[in-house]
């Protein structure tokens, strides 16, 4: 039987200091990159992984970057409060905003960081929605066969393969996350459902749109916890985009997110309540998305 | 009526242990280090119904561990719980036996002297299985023919064969059912089911055992009950109780599970014994969510109204799903029907309750002890009743609940009193008032996204076991009063503080009863060694048993002062009284009608030292003779989203009949976290078992096991608390109890006020969102 209260495995454990230390480090068999610790300790408690190797990557300063000019930057070590209490995040990414503030209580978002969210690849990781809908991309570095770091950008949207799978492969390291600045008239907005307050997501949902005066110009959604990745809904887009926004006429669109998830029953909640609700949590954020990019939400 | 003129009671003081635990300073089981003390671990299957073939230590044993399995301790059946009489008490408990009978039971015990060489040996020991077909519903359990989950049971020496798994079964008639319900005009009937909900105290159970050097052993355990768990360790280990002690030391909460002393202790005490060493266990979360849940039930209740709203009959059928083990099935099927028994006046009932083993954890008390769960069915039906008859809800129970004069059963059958005090009338006119209950809406014509309901539902526990003739249940408390040479008091008692200020309120008792301030009675460490038997606190008894002994023996230790005085002031003991003095902060002596003729406490206490008269000191078992019903009443306001299901918990008006009430914010603390943890029954907690694996679907993870949190939970200044204006003549100062009570009715409350919202009557709990969306469409 599982017991939480040890670590019953042996491990070696680095903590380098430069980005090239941690790659060569991540080349050796059995390494797991330690950052906040809130998945991976409890992953290795429940022995559902057993590193040979833990390589901690506090110590790589570049990695805590956090900047705002035009586009957002998030180094891998920026820890979910350090985004709840950015005011200009809040201010230019509210769906980012409330999400990271939606996950965990106030220790986990203390030690965790968003980059762990997005490599966890949990199909509910609150993060994601959001990111996906800023059309976010992802920094990703290993080092070549001559020893140099290499380098490749991918859209976060590209990222994740399944539950607990991404594309990242041994050696990679996701470096920051890269954030485009929003458009004038745009808004967005993050909505979930769970069992209590301070909980996983039954099912989540982000939304990102362009306003030009009752026409929605174009949108984004994207859902999680309702399918093995968090999805884009491409169809619900489609039927949106163009369209006068009017909230009496648009469920038939909206009840076309159903085509877009494939929901499973789990321990939270069950496919039949996902299925259902989903169109409810887009609605709810499409309304304050467009109230938030200028919009006449009582249309 | 209740006395106003109290120095004390019903006013708020600092909790005397409130510094330590709000700094970190309060030493608890797990907080203790003993010299040269080991760690221990309990090894726990995986299977849940599985015989031992082969347990080999040999590799473990290499590493420097002490191990222990079922080869090596005594063989003959108990059971952990020593409340009920040895008549009532079913043994199906060995300290370690042959098979194990649940995932997550204790198979063996390993010390070692470091944690890190426990951990190498805990995974150096082999063991081979034999798998056995495993039940995990009552259904699925009493269809089997072989293979049960337990051949025997005993009581007392005599043995008992197991049939069909069922462990044991009670049948109560009262009056004549069928021509009861002939009477009735309407007659209604469901089947309820409530969940198996988790104690998820704070503290995970845990024990430090340390051998002594003349052969005996001194415990620290997290318990309830000091001397049961000393009397049973005693009989499990050959051990003089002389030679036993086990030590008082704050618990991080037991919500009942600690009523029994459980496998942890003495699985601690077997290890340290073997190994000769101070051994400390602390259960994982994980053991724990494995080791322990409140009793979950399946019943049908039929009950039956003439057309004026007059109950005339009722029939119940229950089905208890107790686990691997008994803990106190008999006496909880016993209460089932007590509770029932006593919420409405029915002449004519039935009762028929079975107890079912199955490969899960045991199921024991948990706050409230089957009345929260009997309370939902019953007031579902009270509120049907009254809505098919036309009459407001809250005059049909005003019409037939069990009050003033009558009798309450307070412990099942076996434990009855007459009741003397009843706020009932006054919660429910209050209660309604605040809430707004003429505003309650219609629940069948409603429009609309978001739903407001008010709903309520009321109910009680006993306080205390006691009766005038002793039943199946033991129920007295030893207390000592000191008065020392200062002028200062020590209170010694067995009772146990949980959290809610019981040690406080007997100290609050003895201050008030001797006429010294607050502060100066002091409640002394205790261990077995030092203190009466108190048979354990549970059952909503603390403030009314445990209290009610440091009362009455204030009251003896008092008349041995009052006696040195009255040599001193040269008038009768009979003349004399005593107040505090709270400018000079002194209790005094004074002679009645001449104040001026006074002496303080202290000096009394000096003088009789120093003159060899002896010290002011009483010490006496004593045991009430009633039971009084602490009645509860709650007014719930929810707010239901149709299109989510989720249900918002918008406003509380919580209502308690306590009887004089000793400290006022720690009892609506009580209504607090009572309210919490029934709505969390009513929306929320539960725990299920894997089918294929006979685990626990959160794998006994807290991250799928769900509690409501502050946020959850409606804002304070909309959760209002009444106390009812009653005096209770049987107890300490007019006091009874309130502690289950709290929790009682909560799950029906919130039930009720859902139906108002969506129209639909669950009898099913807990109430997920899921569940509103489905009943929403089927209706």
């Amino acid at each position: 039987m599982v017991d939480t209260k040890y670590i019953g495995i042996n491990f070696n454990y680095y903590r380098p200091e430069t980005l090239k230390e941690v790659l060569k480090r991540l080349q050796e068999k059995g390494s797991r990159i330690l950052a906040g610790g809130t998945d991976l300790l409890v992953r290795i408690k429940t022995e559902t992984e057993k590193p040979a190797i833990i390589v901690e990557i506090t110590g790589v300063k570049e990695l805590h970057i956090l900047e705002m000019r035009n586009e957002l930057i998030l180094g891998a070590l920026v820890k979910l409060y350090e985004i709840e209490k950015n005011d200009s995040i809040k201010n230019t990414y509210p769906s980012l905003h409330e999400a990271v503030k939606s996950i965990g209580g106030t220790q986990i978002r203390n030690m965790a960081t968003l980059t762990g969210n997005l490599c966890n690849a949990s199909p509910g990781a609150d993060s994601a929605p959001p990111l996906i809908t800023f059309g976010a991309q992802v920094e990703i570095k290993n080092l070549s066969k001559k020893g140099e770091i290499v380098n490749r950008i991918i859209l976060l949207e590209d990222f994740f393969k399944g539950p607990g799978k991404t594309v990242l492969e041994p050696g990679d390291i996701l470096t920051r996350i890269i954030v485009p600045e929003p458009d004038k008239n745009t808004g967005s907005a993050f909505k979930k459902l769970s069992r209590v307050n301070l909980d996983i997501s039954k099912i989540s949902c982000a939304v990102f749109l362009e306003r030009d005066g009752n026409i929605i110009k174009s949108i984004k959604i994207a859902v999680g916890a309702a399918a093995a990745i968090p999805v884009r809904a491409f169809y619900t887009e489609e039927a949106l985009t163009g369209t006068i926004f009017n909230m009496n006429k648009m469920q038939a669109a909206l009840n076309l997110i159903r085509d877009d998830i494939s929901p499973v029953t789990d321990v939270r909640s069950t496919a039949e309540y996902r299925r259902s609700v989903a169109p409810v949590l887009v609605r709810d954020a499409l309304g304050l998305a467009w109230k938030r990019a200028g919009g006449d939400a009582l249309l | 009526m209740a006395r106003k003129d109290y120095y004390f009671l019903g006013k708020d003081f600092p909790r005397k242990d409130g510094a330590a635990r709000a700094t970190g300073k309060e030493v608890y089981p797990s907080d203790i280090f003993l010299p040269g003390m080991w760690h221990g671990k309990v090894l726990r299957s995986p299977y849940p119904h599985a015989g031992i073939k082969k347990i080999d230590f040999t590799k473990a044993e290499n590493l420097g561990a002490v191990c222990l399995s079922y080869k090596d301790v005594r063989k003959k059946y108990f059971n952990q719980r020593q409340v009920s009489i040895p008549e009532s008490t079913y043994l199906d408990w060995q300290i370690l036996s042959d098979k194990v009978r649940q995932v997550g039971d204790a198979y063996a015990v390993i010390a070692a002297e470091t944690k890190e060489i426990l951990i190498e040996a805990v995974e150096a020991v082999e063991v081979e299985w034999e798998i056995l077909p495993s039940y995990l519903t009552p259904e699925d359990a009493m269809k089997a023919e072989g293979n049960l989950i337990h051949d025997n049971y005993y009581i007392e020496d005599k043995e008992f064969r197991v049939k069909n798994n069922i462990a044991c079964a009670r049948e109560i008639v009262e009056g004549d059912v069928e021509t009861g319900f002939k009477e009735a005009d309407v007659i209604i009937e469901n089947e309820f089911v409530t969940p198996r909900v988790y104690h998820c105290q704070l503290e995970p159970r845990s024990c430090v055992c340390r051998p002594e050097p003349d052969g005996g052993i001194t415990v620290w355990p997290s318990t309830q009950a000091l001397h049961n768990t000393r009397i049973l360790l005693g009989k499990l280990f050959n051990l003089p109780l002389n030679k036993l002690n086990v030590v008082r030391i704050p618990g991080g909460g037991h919500f009942g599970s600690g009523i029994q002393t459980n496998s942890v202790i003495y699985h601690t005490v077997a290890v340290a014994l073997k190994a000769n060493k101070p051994v400390k266990i602390v259960m994982s979360r994980e053991d724990d969510l494995y080791d322990h849940c409140r009793y979950p039930t399946k019943y049908t209740l039929k009950i039956g109204a003439k057309k004026d709203g007059t109950l005339v009959a009722g029939e119940l059928k229950a089905i208890v799903d107790i686990g691997c083990h008994h803990i106190q099935a008999f006496a909880f099927l016993g209460v089932l029907v007590g509770w029932w028994h006593s919420l409405y006046r029915l002449e004519n009932m039935k009762y028929n309750g079975i107890a079912v083993y199955t490969n899960k954890a045991p199921a024991c008390a948990m706050q409230g002890y089957g009345a929260p769960q009997i309370t939902f069915g019953v007031e579902t039906t009270i509120g049907m009743l009254a809505e098919k008859l036309g009459i407001d809800p809250l005059e049909l129970r005003l019409k037939n609940y069990v009050g003033l004069g009558e009798t309450f059963w307070g412990q099942g059958p076996t434990v009855k009193s007459t009741i003397h005090s009843d706020g009932v009338k006054e919660l429910i006119e209050k209660g309604s008032e605040l809430i707004g209950w003429e505003k309650r809406p219609n629940p069948y014509n409603r429009k609309g996204r978001y739903r407001r309901g008010i709903g309520m539902a009321r109910g009680f526990h006993t306080s205390g076991t006691g009766a005038p003739v002793p039943g199946e249940v033991k129920d007295y408390t030893t207390a000592m009063v000191k008065i020392n040479e200062d002028g200062t008091v020590d209170l010694l008692t067995a009772l146990m503080d949980h959290g809610g200020g019981t040690l406080d309120a007997a100290a609050k008792l003895v201050a008030e009863e001797l006429g010294v301030p607050f502060e100066k009675v002091g409640v002394s460490p205790a261990d077995t060694r030092s203190t009466g038997y108190d048979v354990c606190t549970h059952a909503t008894r603390g403030v009314y048993c445990g209290g009610g002994a440091a009362y009455e023996v204030a009251k003896m230790a008092k008349q041995v002062l009052l006696g040195y005085a009255s040599r001193i002031l040269n008038a009768p003991v009979n003349a004399l009284k005593t107040r505090p003095d709270l400018s000079r902060n002194e209790g005094v002596v004074y002679v009645d009608g001449m104040p001026e003729k006074n002496i303080t406490i202290a000096e009394v206490a000096r003088r009789a030292m120093n003159n060899d008269w002896g010290t002011a000191i009483a010490v006496k078992s004593i045991r009430m003779v009633n039971c009084p019903p602490a009645y509860t009443t709650y007014f719930v306001e929810v707010e239901v989203d149709m299109e989510t299901g989720h249900i918002k918990i918008v406003k509380v008006v919580a209502g308690s009949d306590a009887g004089v009430v000793i400290n006022p914010g720690l009892a609506r603390g009580q209504l607090h976290g009572g309210f919490y943890r029934g709505a969390g029954m009513a929306l929320l907690e539960d725990t299920d078992y894997d089918r294929k694996t006979g685990r626990l679907t959160n794998n006994g993870l807290l991250v799928d096991y769900k509690m409501l949190g502050a946020e959850d939970l409606p804002d304070p200044e909309n959760f209002k608390v009444i106390f009812a204006d009653t005096y209770e003549p049987t107890g300490p100062m007019g006091a009874k109890g309130i502690g289950e009570a709290a929790l009682n009715p909560v799950p029906a409350a919130v039930a009720s006020a859902v139906q108002n919202a969506t129209g639909i009557w669950f009898t099913k709990l807990p109430i997920l969102p899921e569940d509103i969306l489905k009943g929403g469409k089927n209706r």
